[in-house]
């Protein structure tokens, strides 16, 4: 509904870039965070996405490294564990189905090349 | 039919040799075109060559209706060169006072279906460049370009610019395309009202948009929307019908509602369901009432939530209190939000607005503010220094100030009169040396418009800017 | 040795500077070549050009201190040239430093049989952009092929949690060195070493020790009639042999109750005088507590940004040569109320730490081609050099083979351990989890099997990992961000985040730039500090886009995407990208600190002074008691700066530089000041503006105005009740408009506009002109001719004086938000 993706931010929670629980020790983050760090570093395909409530992500180094910053902190990480903590809601409504944008519009109207992906 | 031509070519002659005949610019074209026609004809007759009658029928279609060929021919085979030099030689009579930017025109549409090669966008740049836009169709052209350049904010500003110039400035066929893009990019990211908002402003001419608005009435459950026997004739009426079938499918298998169905509020008891709902309102299609109802229901669970924090934080070695988790919460939830209504700003007028939702319509009026300061302050200074850039980048520097402002008023219609006190002086001043210094008739025209439209605040003001109007349009 | 990793840590200090080594077990401290572990930072240069380094050059401070320096760590990063009369050169301090490292670098060398190419150096916490770049590039000329900067109270805390074990909770480094004073509030938990906070003076140390004694010492030579004059040029050679005498007493007297100060044959002024006094530790104690209670002020700051308040640390460590002062000991314990680490040598626990960090980071300082060779497919290894975990993951990828390849075994060396087969996933790609031994170094073996089981040998078919500490990322001492044209800052790193850190930011151009015209440049000013107004903080580079690169104009509002990037050492890196032409500009002009003159201090100086007495009146008068607290207790600060002017006449570059920052500091204090004073400034405005426009409105307006003013008054108060200037400025000038409107149909509105202009026809820009309009007008009014009266009251208007004030307080800025 938006020319910028307004959950960007929200799946860059740092929980969700190191794929833990709320409640992991710090051990246990340092320990997902190194995982991620090498695996990006030695190029491995998988390691560059993941899986949030909110939809796929994508992530790089720096990010993960963010991440175990923010973690680091207590305040950080508790504002942080409130955000994790999303229960999405039920399936979209008929109501939202009928007005969910018409994706293939630049296409159907051989426009494609006139908008930023 | 000789005679008449040549009547005609005379006419033409003695005005060009004197000045003293003023014809207007379409008449002494269609005369042209009409004597070419006879010429083609006579030849053909003359040389009898085979198939003459359809030699004659392409010489008539490429002399009298050349778009045709453009669009059903040129344009789907991806020939931007030849596109453009169609329409400067055939001269398509929508396009007859800017035929260089009608040209780039028909050679950006015949590079949008897919990401266009570089050589050829800067090839119509420079087309356009040389073209020195000064119309409707210049602007038009500068945005399809934006638009290719993949610079979707500019485009956008061009484009809706375009769509509310005045009539004199741009024929019907120019804002159509103007109109379908605005529609298209309204429509592939969900925002249906903006849809609805745009054709129905159409004309005749717009009959897709037409189409599309009464299609996104049904969409959205408009009590004023068609019923499907109403909506049958309507789109079969508009042109794209294959391309747009899809979804009007979609829009007859929604009931109609005479009602405005109350839209429920989400009963959440705890915070990770209201985030769900929130989430949901931000990433689906939504309203501004849909949104602040989940905010407000987040806003409501987090005071609930200040025990466990404190529990939390203890346990992780903190000694503070939880109040700075909350405020740092509530911040990132207007932070959240801002570029959402950035984008809609609409959204803000629908919705009834909590404290957080007030906060992110705040701020995002003080960026558009100074925005558009920032840009009167230019044109202040190269007003002082007589200082002016090219006809596009001038274009484009209007634009975005158009732009900027047009999206403040949607936010918040109140600050029009604050709004027209910021940009009268400079952006007049700036219009009177365009118009005087410069010959941009068109360009400070539009401008004088634009501010005549916001000067109720100010009397005076609306006086001399009615004036300048009357000049602008003798002038043009 | 060579077998081993070789982690090389330099701790540069301001007065000794020490290197030591880690070999993934233990820490070795360097001797240098008078058998020292202690190098003092001092460098002489004889005529011949010849450069002495250390113990030896430190001989010369005193017999031959023009050609000798000292203590010029503090200078890092400024454009200061030190001379070196007798072979006619000049040196820069970074350049002094560079001898310093090279000297270390040697002593490694002839230790161990190799030169170092990789090595961490530490850095205060509080050192600005400008000076650790200083720093890196020392490094770089003294041979080293790559180095990392550490900051020096994260390289204690290494050394000491590696000392300490696994206590949790939080713990404060105290350090104080020769020039400059670090405190930092760390934190560990399940052995991971946060840091928490920093706070510190980059003009506190070991120095200001011997400052005040010296000034005990003068003071009582002056009791006995022998005046020396730190701002007398003429006495620098007798103040610097008084400075070394009372650098022994000061170590005498952590020993004993009183020390001697004894010269013979001093000269002042042309006269040889014999000094000899006695310094009492009291007297000594006495002068110091200022200073000692100004290093435990800094302290108790830190804890209360944190919430901690006294008795919540843990264990406090103390590092630098002055901490051993027994009246600094006893202050530090009383008021902390915490024990001191035990076993920790504050002389060299900073150069440890930078070995010990050297290996968290495996920056190994042997030459490449030393690495032991292995056979077998490759494969590349990510693992952690040292952590706290005992459990970590090895990731890897098989390089070679990959499809022969099936499965990885790790066994540790000492065979009580091995992994389970992991299964390669199909990009050659595994992760395995090892188990380590705790509190040692753990060497494992690595084997690959292919599809039948087979084992295959790896390269490398080995690898180790320590288990000690995990070290959290050094956290940024100072907010870094870009000035405005506003004079604002847009803050891109935030004091506190971690380091390395990367962000982009989409900036506005505020000026259309015009191409080729020589000299136009499009400023981005990068500064570093706290202030919200950007002509407060330091500018500590600017990335230049010069008029002449471009090929078009480039309008107003044109975006720049602006990258900056801080690595682990605080190293800057920018990026502009400017979509609209395509091209990316990337150098960036790293400032020096300008060598500010010593006329424009006292200048600046003066001004403060006027500005403070006229923010004092007004306090005065508005009976704002706070405000006038405020400023007569820093005005100390401003008598402070005028003694550190007059001893930098005769010499003292420190003093000039602490100069500069006490007048800096002054000046954002009454920046904040005159803004808590604007805003009720502001409030006057409104309400007086808005009675002149209703009184107007309500007899010349209509009701859309009448209506319109109301409206508008409302918001204006909403936006004055947020605070928010900018929108209040607005709405104010809606209301000064609509009582304008209503004010000129006033029948002689515009005779008494003419009257007001014509009296001030001396400030127009165009005299002459301004008189002729004011002759036309007055001939207008007497034939009762108002069209023309308004068209000649517009004009003068036009020739009235102009402000442009505001951009070059954004040190030139030509980017604002979108």
């Amino acid at each position: 509904m938006t020319m910028h993706d307004p959950l960007a931010d929200w799946r860059s929670n740092p929980f969700f870039v190191l794929e833990i629980a709320t409640d992991a020790t710090p051990t246990e983050v340092e320990r997902a965070g190194q995982r991620l760090l090498g695996l990006l570093a030695i190029g491995s395909a998988s390691a560059g996405i993941y899986q949030t409530p909110l939809g796929p992500a994508t992530r790089d180094a720096d990010r993960v490294r963010q991440a175990l910053a923010t973690l680091r902190d207590p305040e950080q990480r508790v504002l942080h564990e409130l955000w994790a903590n999303v229960v999405p809601a039920d399936g979209q409504a008929s109501s939202h189905a009928d007005t969910a944008p018409w994706k293939e519009a630049e296409h159907a109207l051989g426009w494609s090349g006139l908008w930023a992906r | 039919m000789g005679a008449v031509a040549g009547i005609i070519i005379a006419i033409f002659i003695g005005r060009l040799l004197y000045g003293s005949i003023k014809v207007p610019t379409v008449v002494l074209v269609c005369a042209v075109k009409l004597a070419l026609l006879t010429f083609t004809a006579a030849v053909v007759q003359a040389t009898e060559v085979p198939a003459a009658e359809v030699m004659r029928v392409i010489a008539l279609v490429l002399i009298w209706a050349p778009t045709i060929v453009l669009r059903w021919i040129i344009v789907p085979l991806r020939m931007p060169r030849l596109a453009y030099w169609t329409v400067r030689i055939c001269w398509p009579l929508g396009l007859v006072k800017e035929i260089r930017a009608g040209g780039v025109i028909y050679g950006a549409l015949a590079i949008a279906q897919n990401d266009a090669p570089g050589a050829a966008i800067r090839w119509l740049e420079q087309k356009l460049h040389h073209a020195q836009p000064s119309r409707g169709a210049g602007v038009v052209a500068t945005g399809l370009l934006a638009a290719l350049r993949k610079e979707d904010n500019l485009a956008r500003c061009l484009f809706a610019m375009a769509e509310r110039m005045d009539r004199r400035l741009i024929s019907p066929s120019v804002r159509a395309i103007a109109r379908d893009w605005l529609v298209v990019d309204a429509a592939r990211v969900g925002n249906w009202q903006k849809v609805i908002r745009l054709g129905r402003r159409g004309s005749d001419s717009m009959r897709w948009s037409c189409s599309m608005a009464h299609i996104g009435e049904r969409l959205t459950g408009d009590p004023e929307a068609w019923r499907n026997w109403q909506l049958w004739p309507c789109f079969l009426w508009a042109p794209r019908r294959r391309a747009t079938y899809p979804l009007f499918r979609r829009a007859l298998t929604v009931p109609v509602r005479r009602s405005v169905l109350p839209e429920a509020a989400p009963t959440v008891a705890e915070l990770p369901l209201a985030l769900g709902h929130l989430a949901r309102a931000l990433d689906g299609p939504c309203d501004g009432k849909a949104l602040a109802r989940s905010i407000d229901a987040v806003d409501r669970q987090l005071e609930s939530m200040r025990g466990r924090i404190e529990e939390r934080l203890k346990a992780l070695g903190s000694r503070n209190d939880a109040g700075a988790v909350l405020t740092a919460f509530r911040q990132r939830l207007i932070d959240l939000v801002t570029p959402l209504i950035e984008d809609n700003p609409y959204l803000a007028r629908e919705a009834q607005r909590g404290s957080i939702m007030e906060q992110a319509v705040w701020q995002v009026r003080r960026r558009l503010f100074g925005d558009v300061e920032a840009r009167c302050k230019d044109y202040r200074e190269r007003t002082d220094e007589r200082s002016a850039l090219d006809p596009v980048a001038e274009w484009e520097a209007w634009a975005q100030l158009h732009g900027s402002a047009d999206q403040l008023l949607e936010l918040d219609p109140n600050v029009e009169s604050a709004l027209f006190q910021t940009v009268f002086a400079p952006v007049c001043n700036f219009a009177a040396f365009q118009h005087n210094g410069r010959k941009r008739i068109a360009l400070a025209h539009d401008m004088f418009i634009w501010l005549l439209r916001y000067s109720r605040s100010d009397p005076q003001a609306r006086q001399l800017l009615a004036r300048n109007v009357q000049a602008g349009i003798a002038a043009i | 040795m060579t077998k081993r990793p070789l982690y090389v840590g330099i701790d540069l200090g301001t007065t000794n500077s020490t290197v030591a080594v880690f070999d993934g077990e233990e820490v070795t401290l360097i001797r240098n070549s008078m058998g020292g572990v202690l190098t003092p930072s001092v460098v002489r240069i004889d005529a011949r050009g010849n450069v002495t380094v250390g113990a030896r050059a430190r001989r010369f401070l005193d017999a031959d201190p023009a050609n000798t320096r000292s203590e010029f760590k503090r200078l890092m990063g400024t454009t200061h040239q030190l001379e070196f009369p007798a072979s006619g050169t000049f040196r820069q301090p970074e350049e002094l430093s560079a001898e310093v490292l090279k000297s270390l670098r040697q002593d490694v060398a002839d230790q161990l049989g190799i030169a170092p190419e990789r090595a961490v150096v530490s850095v205060p916490a509080l050192f600005e952009l400008h000076q650790t770049a200083a720093a890196s590039n020392a490094a770089l000329r003294a041979g080293f092929e790559r180095v990392e900067l550490i900051q020096e109270p994260v390289a204690s805390a290494i050394a000491a949690g590696w000392t300490q074990g696994g206590s949790n909770g939080p713990w404060l480094v105290y350090d104080l060195g020769g020039g400059t004073f670090d405190v930092s509030l760390l934190e560990t938990r399940e052995g991971l070493l946060r840091v928490v906070g920093h706070d510190g003076d980059n003009f506190l140390g070991g120095r200001d020790f011997d400052r005040a004694l010296m000034d005990l010492a003068l003071a009582k030579l002056a009791a006995n009639g022998i005046v020396i004059d730190r701002a007398n040029p003429r006495h620098a050679q007798a103040l610097r042999q008084l400075r070394l005498a009372a650098e022994e007493a000061k170590i005498e007297l952590t020993r004993a109750a009183e020390a001697p100060i004894f010269i013979a044959n001093l000269d002042v002024d042309g006269q040889s005088v014999d000094v000899d006094l006695i310094i009492t530790r009291s007297e000594y104690e006495t002068a110091i507590g200022p200073l000692v209670d100004r290093s435990l002020g800094i302290c108790m700051r830190l804890l209360a940004t944190h919430g901690l308040g006294e008795g919540a640390l843990e264990r406090v460590v103390l590092v630098g040569g002055p901490t051993v002062t027994p009246l600094l000991r006893e202050r530090v314990r009383a008021v902390l109320g915490a024990d001191f680490g035990e076993g920790l040598d504050p002389m060299t626990l900073v150069a440890q730490g930078a070995a010990l960090f050297a290996g968290t980071v495996a920056l190994d300082g042997r030459p490449a081609a030393q690495a032991p060779a292995s056979t077998g497919p490759r494969v590349w290894l990510q693992f952690p050099a040292m952590t706290s975990d005992l459990s970590p993951y090895v990731v890897g990828k098989v390089l070679e083979q990959s499809d022969t390849i099936k499965q990885i075994k790790i066994t540790r060396s000492d065979g009580e351990w091995q992994s389970e087969p992991t299964p390669c996933e199909a990009d050659g790609t595994f992760t395995v989890m090892v188990r380590l031994l705790p509190r040692q170094n753990t060497t494992f073996e690595m084997q690959g099997l292919d599809g039948s089981g087979r084992t295959v040998s790896l390269q490398p078919a080995s690898f180790s990992i320590t288990h000690g500490i995990t070290l959290g990322d050094p956290p940024l001492s100072r907010s870094v961000g870009v000035a405005l044209a506003n004079d604002r800052v847009h803050v891109y790193f935030n004091r506190g985040s971690p380091l390395p850190i990367r962000r982009v930011f989409v900036l506005h151009t505020v000026e259309t730039v015009h191409p080729g015209t020589e000299g136009h440049v499009l400023k981005v000013p990068i500064v570093q500090g706290e202030f919200v107004w950007a002509h407060l903080c330091r500018l500590v580079g600017t990335l230049e886009i010069p008029s002449t690169e471009l090929t078009a104009p480039l309008p107003v509002g044109s975006e720049v995407e602006l990258m900056l990037e801080l690595d682990r050492g605080g190293q800057l890196r920018a990026q502009a990208r400017i979509p609209a032409i395509d091209r990316i500009f990337d150098r960036v002009a790293l400032l020096m600190t300008p060598q500010i003159s010593l006329e424009a201090l006292a200048d600046a100086l003066k001004k403060l002074r006027t500005r403070a007495a006229d923010l004092s009146r007004a306090a005065f008068q508005d009976r704002s008691g706070k405000t006038a607290a405020r400023l007569s207790a820093a005005i100390s600060s401003l008598d402070e700066a005028e003694q550190n002017i007059k001893a930098a006449h005769g010499g003292d570059l420190d003093a000039c530089e602490q100069a500069r920052r006490a007048l800096s500091d002054f000046d954002a204090l009454l920046a904040e000041i005159e803004a808590e004073q604007a805003w009720p400034e502001l409030g006057r405005k409104i309400e007086q503006t808005f009675a002149m426009a209703l009184s107007w409105v309500a007899g010349y307006g209509n009701d859309v105005e009448r209506s319109a003013l109301t409206d508008t008054y409302q918001a204006c108060k909403r936006a004055f009740v947020a605070r928010d200037a900018d929108e209040a400025g607005r709405q104010l000038a809606v209301i000064e408009q609509l009582g304008l409107a209503a004010y000129f149909r006033h029948p002689d509105a515009w005779k008494w506009e003419f009257d007001r202009w014509a009296a001030r026809v001396g400030e127009s820009t165009d005299l002459r002109r301004a008189t002729e309009l004011v002759a036309k007008g007055r001939e207008a009014i007497r034939q009762r001719d108002f069209a023309t009266v308004e068209r000649i009251v517009n004009e003068l208007w036009r020739l009235a004086p102009v402000d442009h004030n505001e951009q070059k307080l954004g040190h030139g800025s030509g980017l604002r938000m979108r």
